[in-house]
């Protein structure tokens, strides 16, 4: 008896653990890449569910650099209108966006929205 | 021998000044935390006038960046919603809207990469039916608006002594969708560049 309660006790630190290593930030999900991305190319990664909501999605190390046909596109995809938000175009470096006290479920989604072939990868953090 | 003492000395001195000068000169670009560029390349010029209390990011916005990667500490303000920001040695224009941190980064040394603008679209809603747009940016030196076109629908919008500029659409450029093409004014309004939107 005193054993069980003893396992019980430490299956609920380790959850609180976790959990808290995920409201802070701790997992960092690569959903795409790095790979060859064709013209008009992209991926999404998985719906998230409290707590581990996602947070952050970018797509970066692209080969293009900031050439001036180098877009690429990053967006979160909810699970009820399918509409997008925290979506973003450019043609830097990297592309990305965060956000804060949105708690809804989301999936994240990267595109080459480019008319040229180009190497990236895309990342999303809880 | 004394020679010999001496010039051991003189060795040792040496290197305790290269020594000193280097970790000086490593000590000092991590404080400044600004990416090297290329010549003819300038970094944005809020870069080089002195850091304000007006130039943070405002707190919320800033804990979230820290946690994935940005310096804060060095933020500039170079419009009103439109932050240069520095992560993991790049060089990046971020804007606050509402709770959402859209944002681009460019190489350490290739910021403009010869091009006048630098710039983000960041929307909600579907991309065919935006619910909102917003184009932020910087500019070089001699860019002193930016006139966006949305196919035949036009706008300009004056760049700030920072260089920085940023346009949320109004509903008719809203309906337009996403801009076709951007264009650097110089103070006459000449085209100094121009540069076509997303393809898709």
């Amino acid at each position: 008896m005193v054993g069980l309660r003893w396992a019980l006790a430490l299956a609920a630190v380790t959850i609180a653990v976790l959990v808290a290593a995920v409201r802070a930030g701790a997992v960092e999900v690569i959903y795409a890449g790095p790979k060859t991305w064709g013209q008009g190319w992209e991926a999404t990664g998985s719906w998230d569910y409290n707590p581990a909501w996602w947070y952050f999605n970018v797509m970066e190390n692209k080969s293009c650099g900031y050439q001036s046909n180098c877009w690429a596109r990053v967006a979160f995809i909810d699970d009820v209108s399918y509409a997008w938000h925290c979506s973003v175009t450019g043609i830097a470096d990297a592309t990305g966006c965060a956000q804060f006290n949105d708690t809804y479920v989301k999936k994240p989604l990267c595109k080459n929205n480019s008319t040229i072939v180009y190497t990236a990868q895309c990342k999303v953090t809880t | 021998m004394q020679g010999h003492y001496v010039k051991l000395a003189t060795k040792a001195s040496l290197k305790g000044v290269v020594a000193v000068a280097f970790v000086a000169a490593t000590i000092a670009g991590v404080l400044s935390q600004r990416p090297s560029h290329a010549a003819g390349d300038p970094l944005p010029e809020a870069l080089i006038r002195n850091r304000t209390p007006a130039d943070a990011v405002p707190a919320a916005a800033a804990s979230v960046l820290e946690r994935i990667g940005f310096d804060v500490s060095n933020s500039r303000q170079v419009e009103g919603d439109v932050y240069l920001v520095t992560r993991h040695r790049g060089l990046c224009v971020v804007s606050v809207i509402g709770s959402e941190l859209p944002f681009g980064c460019a190489r350490p040394g290739a910021f403009f990469k010869g091009h006048r603008l630098f710039f983000t679209i960041d929307e909600d809603g579907r991309p065919s039916a935006p619910s909102r747009l917003h184009v932020a940016g910087v500019a070089r030196g001699d860019v002193a608006s930016v006139r966006l076109h949305f196919g035949a629908l036009v706008r300009t919008v004056d760049v700030t002594s920072d260089g920085g500029f940023s346009y949320t659409a109004d509903p008719e450029a809203l309906d337009a969708g996403e801009p076709t093409l951007l264009e650097a004014l110089d103070r006459s309004g000449h085209a100094l560049e121009t540069s076509p939107g997303p393809p898709y």
